[in-house]
């Protein structure tokens, strides 16, 4: 006696990709080769089967093509079955994506379109769908599971895990307990894109391809269920096509340090190619940083999928570098860079105060031309101006009035 | 710079040496027009900024005219503490000298290009190229010096610019700050409109905003697609749902129509029953109904009966006896007339044939004397018919010469007569009378021979022209010879009408035309006699056409007369001689009998009438017998066929009846019992099936409806899924996402573009208003000063260019609009303020004005000068003038006159 298969869930095939839109076709090719990955590990793992566990696709009108891509790659798996779980975005509906004619001839490949048990191994093994019929629901999904009498239950769901803070009440939530309330061996999950283990019998294998960069996923788990009560065996197999790294980087105002930290972190990287980057920045951002980074962001482009630099957590600093240097000589420019320092105060807290400010300076002390314009006069002209307090745009000024300034005295 | 002297030889219109001392405060230079007050002007300037190796056309004019002079000044001033002359002389001799003072004397500190650049450097002038120094040269003095006709103020920029700057204690931009000013400014523009409230189509921004307004339109095209395809399903499941629902519904139904279907099955059961024992109701009902009729048939057949055997009796047979013995009267009485009538008819008879032998007799004798009329004229008829055919045999022989022919036989007689009378005048002419009959011959003169006889007593003429010789056979020969030629011809025409007479006549044996004529005459009376002899034929013939058909009409008299004879028996002969009885008399006598005849016939007429009415009296009588026997059978017939049945009994009949009326009134009961049974015609089961099968039809067409429109939705479905609608508005989410990542970067590069423009606008007009405004409050004091206007405020731009005037707080007016007189005043008082200004900081400095204010008032031009009076204590003031007489109330001046 005993089962191994595979539990997977959410490959979300056709999904959006707004965030790297860049890339956004590489991103949704990547779910269907790592499809086939999938497919590659149960032969490789003989397993009895390839349990999908809902959202299979990413919505119910997705194009037959795409459907067929699918099929197809499921049908490698042949012997092995492949049961289908709807979720709530291929939510077994009329026009479900299950009813499509790819889904009609395929032998393997088994929707599991109502709540009758699968029986597997001669009644061995009981398969215990709930498939999703409804977009929202409050109602528990596994309360739909029907009981057997098979020595090894296995339920298969698609919902929320019902933990504080964590679900919607209406998106189909699951009791933690789920798994042992209904004496199931194994409950598979899925919905949620982070591999979350839920107990020693129920877990939730997140999705196969990682979707954004703050994301646990890109595996699936192969399970083992001895039956007789012991505990499933679970073992997590990583099987995404592309890599998503971030990287969180100090800036000390200088440019050297960073571009070096940078690069390194990128030609550390396993696959560089294949990975979508994002560079997270903290710290003062001179003149010269940003240079740097305008560089930086050509060099990564080449050199790997997608990147993206982050600089929200940078504050703009006017106190070191050249910019400062030829302010000391143009109180005009030192005017205007006064003038920008007392609009980002303006800004609010969302704007993280200049390094200078943070610093306890002020340079409108001196008085004189650098003096910066009045608080009144800033929003007199921002109003004139039909412009807004926006601490992007200021910041945008301050890398602007850096650049031209450069272009000028440089 | 202080200008201490100006000294000139041979300069322009100056050709002797001129030389001018000059007050450290006020100096007048008067001098009338081409006095020479702007030549030592322009010796002024030239020695200053003018390089001396300049040969440019200005130099080369200075040539005092008429000589080969080189134009030379000398010019001793003061800079600060130090003392300086400056000698230059132009053109031929070219030199240039700094001298310096030393307390004692000028010595020489710089010459040439050196000394030019030094002396260049006291008023911070510029190089100039090749040519001579323009007034953009001249440094400060391109403020401090007014020259004749140019009060404007120049373009203050460069070093004059930056001393002003210096002198007010204002910075302005420098270089770089300008160029960053203007870069972004320049940057501004390439995106914002002027008025900074859209962006410009060079810039990417109106295209980004197109393609995120053709995206969303697309977008919201594609979302509605897809939500279309969710709506479908879900409309796919709400039929799913119906159907389901209607599908128990049908359930509920077909089971009420099963209920119903047992219940409508007793109810027909009960219907079955009702129909039998209604019929037989009614079968019962039809019984007791015919016996009833029957019954009263039979009475009614018994009164028929009895009523026929009344009439039979009591009327019918007494009539018909009456009847037979007036029949049988009548009969005798007509035998007797009968046998009357016979005898009467006899009599009629043989009156009529004596009547009629008499008439017989009487026609016969009178056709016996027809026939012998017309005997008597068929003898005259055949009288004229022979003496007719006597007649036609003469005239047949007879000849019938026509009037022509006689005439033509007279014409050629008259022409024979002529022709001998021209033959006896020409030729010869012979004439033979014969006593007896003679031939014999003719021979003309040509040889031509005629015979020729005559009878006795003929005269017979021969002609000829020349020669003639007449044989007589048994006589012999004359032979007359003639000469005249004319003869033959005559001859010959008289031979001609000779023989042609001869013919003529020949043809009816005459002789003469003449005889002609006589001929003619006999035939015409022949004629006349026969047509006499028609005309009497004609009337005795008459009626008759011929004279056979006269003579068949009496062969046909004569046989008809003949029988009748025979009929009378009497000969022809007998008939004549016979006197025929009287007609009239037998013709009274036969009216006479008819008449009787024709009485008793009319009693026999009467009689027979008499008879026929009553044997039609006895044939009705019979009739109505027969009727009512008849009557009085069928009824009796029909009456015993009813009671047959009942053994020809009527009381059978009654039992019958009162039989069926049980049978009914059983039957009858029965039928109420069953009706109570069976429901209301309302509450038929079968009605309300009927309704529910109905309900269930329509509740199957919606199904079938339902059935149909979920075919089409799931086929619309599968057709929008094959479509991938969500895989196209995925696609054009994430391009609308991709452009407004762009656009937002764009826009906040822009707003700060923006932004910084606005600050370095803000900042560069703050650095232009610290260097206007004092100047602005000087020259407006300046203004209120010399024209005594109250509350005047002039504006300056940032090139410190007088732009407005105003009055308080109003707007002001252009400096253009004002009028000539006021803005020279308000140039001159610009360059008197800012000269100040300049001599303020960097200490006194030479102001000139060159015939300045030609256009102000003498109210202003004392106040004017009030002004430079109180300027004298920071300024060099040198008034070059035509009119001594404006400054008469100027004290301490000096006064340089300037003469020829």
């Amino acid at each position: 006696m005993g089962i191994r298969f595979l539990h997977t869930a959410d490959w979300q095939i056709g999904m959006k990709a707004n965030h790297v839109a860049k890339v956004a076709e590489a991103v949704r090719s990547a779910r269907l080769t790592t499809a086939e990955r999938i497919v590659a590990v149960a032969k490789d793992e003989d397993v009895d089967f390839i349990l999908i566990a809902g959202d299979l696709f990413e919505d119910n009108a997705v194009g037959n093509d795409v459907v067929h891509r699918v099929v197809h790659i499921l049908e490698q798996a042949t012997p092995i079955p492949v049961y289908i779980l709807p979720g709530n975005h291929d939510l077994l509906s009329p026009g479900s994506v299950y009813e499509r004619a790819a889904f009609r001839q395929v032998g393997n490949i088994h929707v599991l379109r109502s709540t009758e048990p699968i029986l597997l191994h001669e009644g061995e093994v009981a398969l215990l769908p709930a498939p999703i019929t409804q977009k929202n629901s409050e109602r528990d999904p596994t309360t739909h599971l029907q009981a057997s009498d098979a020595p090894i239950r296995i339920g298969v769901a698609h919902g929320s895990p019902r933990i504080e803070g964590m679900y919607q009440p209406d998106d189909h939530p699951i009791a933690l307990d789920a798994a042992a309330r209904l004496g199931l061996d194994y409950l598979a999950i899925g919905h949620w894109h982070s591999w979350l283990e839920l107990g020693p019998r129920m877990l939730m294998p997140g999705t196969h391809e990682p979707t954004k960069f703050d994301e646990a996923s890109g595996y699936v788990a192969l399970v083992t269920c001895e039956g007789g009560g012991a505990p499933p065996h679970v073992e997590q197999v990583a099987v995404n096509t592309l890599r998503w790294a971030e990287g969180s980087f100090q800036t000390d105002g200088t440019p050297d340090a960073l571009e070096r930290q940078v690069r390194t972190w990128v030609e550390g990287l396993a696959d560089p190619k294949s990975t979508l980057v994002r560079v997270q920045l903290a710290g003062p951002m001179s003149a010269e940083v940003e240079a740097v980074l305008r560089e930086l962001e050509d060099w990564l482009a080449v050199r790997t999928l997608y990147a993206e630099v982050d600089t929200r957590q940078t504050t703009p600093t006017l106190s070191q570098g050249r910019l400062r240097e030829i302010a000391i000589a143009h109180p005009f420019l030192e005017g205007l860079l006064a003038d920008l320092r007392r609009l980002a105060t303006l800004a609010g807290p969302e704007l993280p105060a200049f390094a200078e400010a943070a610093a306890g300076r002020d340079d409108d002390e001196d008085g004189g031309p650098i003096q910066a314009l009045d608080v009144d006069e800033l929003r007199a002209l921002m109003r004139e101006n039909d412009l807004e307090i926006d601490p992007d745009v200021i910041k945008e000024a301050i890398r602007q009035l850096a650049h031209r300034a450069g272009e000028v005295w440089e | 710079m202080i200008l201490e002297r100006l000294a000139v030889r041979a300069f322009g219109c100056l050709r002797d040496p001129v030389e001018l001392a000059f007050d450290e405060r006020f100096t007048l230079v008067t001098g009338k027009n081409e006095a020479g007050k702007s030549t030592l002007f322009r010796a002024l300037h030239h020695a200053l900024f003018t390089p001396y190796s300049s040969n440019a056309q200005e130099i080369r004019e200075l040539q005092t005219w008429g000589t080969e002079l080189s134009p030379e000044v000398t010019v001793e001033l003061r800079v600060g503490d130090e003392r300086y002359q400056v000698t230059k002389s132009f053109l031929h001799q070219q030199r240039c000298v700094l001298a310096e003072w030393d307390g004692t004397r000028f010595r020489d500190v710089a010459n040439g290009d050196r000394a030019d650049e030094r002396i260049r450097a006291f008023l911070l002038g510029d190089r100039p190229g090749r040519g001579a120094a323009g007034e953009e040269h001249r440094g400060l003095a391109r403020l401090l010096w007014a020259p004749q006709g140019q009060v404007a103020l120049p373009s203050i920029e460069g070093t004059l610019r930056q001393e002003i700057e210096k002198s007010l204690d204002a910075l302005s931009l420098d270089e770089g700050e300008g160029r960053l000013h203007a870069l972004l400014s320049g940057l501004y523009f390439e995106t914002w409109s002027k008025n900074g409230k859209s962006f410009l189509k060079k810039s990417r921004l109106p295209d980004l905003e197109a393609e995120i307004e053709r995206l969303e339109a697309e977008r919201t095209k594609a979302e509605a697609a897809w939500r279309a395809v969710e709506q479908t399903s879900q409309r796919l499941g709400d039929v799913e749902a119906e159907l389901a629902g209607l599908g128990d519904e049908r359930t509920e139904l077909q089971q009420a129509i099963e209920r119903l279907e047992a219940a409508a099955k007793r109810v027909q059961a009960l219907k079955v029953k009702l129909a039998t024992e209604s019929a037989e109701l009614e079968k019962w009902k039809g019984r007791w109904e015919s016996l009833d009729q029957q019954r009263k048939r039979v009475i009614a057949l018994k009164a028929q009966a009895s009523e026929a055997q009344e009439a039979l009796e009591k009327q019918i047979q007494p009539l018909l006896e009456r009847v037979g013995k007036a029949q049988e009267a009548l009969g005798n009485e007509l035998k007797q007339l009968e046998t009357e009538i016979a005898e009467a008819e006899g009599r009629v008879k043989s009156a009529r044939s004596a009547w009629q032998r008499a008439r017989t007799l009487t026609a016969a004798k009178e056709q016996d004397a027809q026939i012998r009329r017309l005997a008597k004229r068929l003898e005259d008829v055949r009288e004229v018919q022979a003496d007719q055919a006597a007649l036609n045999e003469q005239l047949a022989q007879m000849p019938n010469p026509t009037p022509a022919q006689i005439k033509q036989a007279q014409e050629l007689e008259g022409e024979l007569k002529r022709l001998d009378g021209r033959l006896e005048s020409v030729g010869l002419s012979l004439e033979f009378v014969a006593e007896s009959a003679q031939t014999g011959r003719v021979v003309h003169g040509d040889g031509r021979e005629e015979p020729f006889t005559v009878e006795g007593a003929e005269t017979i003429r021969a002609h000829a022209a020349r020669s003639l010789q007449w044989h007589i056979d048994g006589v012999g020969r004359f032979s007359v010879r003639s000469g005249a030629d004319e003869v033959a011809t005559l001859e010959q025409e008289r031979e001609e009408a000779k023989g042609r007479l001869k013919a003529l006549l020949a043809g009816f044996g005459a002789t003469s035309s003449d005889d002609l004529a006589e001929m003619r005459e006999t035939r015409r009376d022949v004629e006349q006699r026969m047509k006499s002899l028609k005309e009497k034929l004609t009337q005795l013939l008459d009626e008759y056409e011929s004279a056979d058909a006269l003579q068949s009409a009496l062969a046909e008299l004569e046989r008809r007369l003949t029988a009748v004879c025979e009929d009378l028996d009497v000969t022809r002969e007998a008939l004549a001689e016979t006197e025929p009885p009287g007609v009239d008399e037998a013709e009274a006598t036969y009216t006479e009998a008819e008449d009787a005849l024709a009485e008793l016939n009319k009693g026999l007429d009467d009689l027979r009438a008499d008879v026929a009415t009553l044997e039609k009296e006895t044939g009705e009588l019979k009739t109505r017998e027969a009727t009512e026997v008849e009557k009085r059978r069928n009824a009796t017939r029909e009456m015993e066929t009813i009671l047959a049945e009942y053994g020809g009994e009527t009381a059978e009949l009654d039992r019958a009846m009162s039989d069926a009326q049980r049978q009914r009134d059983a039957c009858q009961q029965k039928v109420d019992a069953i009706t109570s049974e069976l429901p209301d015609e309302d509450e038929d089961p079968e009605v309300e099936q009927a309704g529910l099968k109905t309900e269930l039809q329509s509740l199957e067409e919606s199904i079938g409806a339902l059935r149909e429109n979920r075919a089409q939705l799931r086929q619309q479905l599968e057709t929008a899924a094959a479509q991938g609608t969500y895989d196209e508005l995925v696609r054009i989410e994430e391009r609308l996402q991709q452009t407004r990542d762009e656009y937002e970067h764009q826009v906040r590069q822009a707003k700060a573009i923006k932004l910084l423009k606005a600050l370095s606008d803000t900042r560069q007009q703050r650095v232009v208003a610290q260097l206007t405004e004092p100047i602005s409050k000087r020259v407006s004091r300046y203004f209120e000063q010399v024209s005594g206007n109250v509350g005047r405020q002039v504006r300056f731009d940032e090139s410190l260019r007088p732009t407005t005037m105003s009055v308080e707080r109003e707007e002001g007016v252009s400096t253009e609009a004002l009028s000539t007189g006021a803005r020279e005043q308000l140039q001159i008082l610009s360059r008197l303020a800012l000269g100040r200004y300049l001599a303020s900081k960097s200490g006194r400095h030479l102001f000139v004005l060159d015939d300045s204010l030609v256009n102000t008032d003498t109210v202003r031009h004392r106040k004017f000068l009030e002004l430079l009076e109180e300027a004298q204590e920071e300024l060099q003031i040198v008034l070059l003038t035509c009119h001594p007489e404006w400054y008469r109330g100027l004290e301490g001046a000096r006064r340089v006159a300037l003469g020829r």
